[in-house]
């Protein structure tokens, strides 16, 4: 994946450190990291830099910085909504939430393979919940910034 | 032996063929999987980007549910096949068990809706369980429609063995091939097997992804060499990884030329085959593709007496 990468793992981690940190909170490298843990496994220092990209995409969400078109940010904001509405994830309706809100056009391009995989039993068009989606959320609401959950 | 099961978000959807054909795997080798009691969501690898410490609380629910479920027992193993809920699990698990600000913060989170995580339960993936508590000798033992001569390119893919493995060697793992080895197949050599196909949650694949060319071509270039090394099938350990090689085949032909017409399907598809589990069980009427050349028995015959005459000699 680094061959999509403006900046490999390594030197995003050093500007975040003592380069250059806006620089790195602003490249476009960050989104392409799909965690694979590549750069975790393979550094002779151990450091956890897979770790360190989250906490620099989490950043740039929080600067709303990151570049327009891509959908990975509004994916992560998604994917947090249904977990927290629903305690779990529903494949079908994630995915056409995410093309209403990011690429329209892409749900027709993408129908035909949706409808593939509805006829093979293998997408389900039920919203899955679990059964005390309260209590996940009042678990996850006891550690918000803003609810004291901070030490 | 009956053991703690979390099914994850995909095994209603894509990864609907890889439960069926485990579950079908597990009781077939005498083993049961009970799923957890209102299991939610791990967080895949997206949630970590909301918050770490909800993402690790994601996880730990589901542990707290499952040892409340087994009051009992000192040590509880949680099933988790999607490669990605595997690495969230224990991650959380790992995270939990090193203690420090984040665990208490996590484990005090939990208290607010009285649950708790004492760490009895411990994430493992149904390879691991296959491999080291089953057994290759069990295993082959059940065996009743051999491999014989399949070639079989066993992917790993990133998360079940980065940046933890606590059952294989994370560089070259080798648990798949000496699974399917000890079923009379052949696996291929093949160095890509632990390299990202793109299609982590996070990328999301062609389809939502970031980078739907970047993802493609990762995944076309895992396909084309094995099918160069002679790969008759890929097997996967992950919804995520196996949908997105096995769906986007039509589309890499037409940005890369060539068709590939690769067979990409779940490991536990394979293996349940071999225990002559029939095929509706294993999900296979479920897959766009599923094609593996034809076993004659003339063939086995002639193979297992040249292999007697080898042994005799």
């Amino acid at each position: 994946m680094t061959d999509y990468m403006e900046y490999s793992p390594h030197v995003l981690n050093a500007l975040r450190l003592g380069g250059d940190y806006e620089e790195a909170l602003i490249s476009r490298a960050i989104w392409a990291c799909t965690s694979c843990y590549a750069c975790t496994l393979y550094c002779p220092k151990k450091i956890p830099i897979t770790d360190a990209i989250y906490t620099l995409k989490r950043a740039a969400m929080q600067a709303g910085v990151y570049p327009k078109h891509f959908v990975t940010p509004t994916l992560v904001r998604e994917f947090a909504h249904f977990v927290h509405e629903s305690g779990r994830n529903s494949e079908a309706w994630m995915s056409i939430r995410l093309y209403l809100k990011t690429r329209p056009s892409q749900l027709l391009r993408y129908g035909p393979l949706g409808l593939r995989l509805v006829l093979r039993g293998r997408m389900s068009l039920r919203r899955e919940r679990i059964h005390r989606p309260d209590e996940l959320r009042r678990v996850l609401d006891a550690l918000e910034v803003n609810a004291g959950g901070r030490p | 032996m009956s053991y703690a099961y979390f099914p994850g978000c995909g095994s209603t959807g894509t990864g609907r063929p890889y439960e069926e054909s485990l579950v079908a795997v597990f009781q077939a080798l005498g083993s049961g999987l009970d799923a957890i009691d209102d299991w939610n969501c791990c967080g895949a690898t997206a949630y970590p980007t909301i918050d770490p410490a909800q993402a690790t609380a994601l996880c730990a629910r589901n542990f707290a549910l499952a040892e409340r479920a087994h009051p009992e027992a000192k040590q509880l193993d949680v099933v988790a096949p999607c490669a990605g809920c595997y690495r969230a699990l224990l991650k959380a698990e790992k995270a939990m068990a090193e203690g420090g600000v984040l665990a208490e913060r996590v484990s005090n989170a939990l208290g607010t809706a009285g649950l708790s995580y004492d760490g009895r339960a411990q994430p493992r993936h149904p390879l691991d369980v296959l491999v080291n508590d089953i057994g290759l000798e069990a295993i082959a033992a059940a065996t009743v429609r051999p491999l014989q001569g399949l070639r079989v390119a066993c992917y790993y893919g990133c998360l079940l063995v980065r940046p933890y493995a606590p059952f294989d060697d994370p560089y070259e793992p080798t648990s798949m091939e000496r699974l399917f080895r000890a079923m009379g197949a052949e696996p291929i050599d093949w160095p890509l097997r632990t390299r990202c196909c793109g299609g982590s949650c996070y990328c999301g694949g062609p389809i939502v992804g970031a980078l739907p060319e970047a993802t493609l071509d990762l995944s076309h270039t895992l396909l084309e060499d094995a099918k160069k090394r002679g790969a008759d099938v890929v097997v996967t350990t992950c919804p995520l990884c196996q949908f997105n090689l096995e769906g986007f085949q039509s589309q890499m032909a037409r940005t890369f030329g060539a068709r590939l017409d690769v067979t990409v399907g779940f490991f536990s598809q394979l293996l349940g085959l071999a225990l002559g589990i029939e095929d509706r069980k294993l999900g296979i009427q479920r897959m766009f593709r599923w094609k593996l050349p034809e076993q004659s028995p003339k063939d086995h015959l002639t193979k297992e007496s040249k292999e007697k005459v080898v042994v005799d000699a």
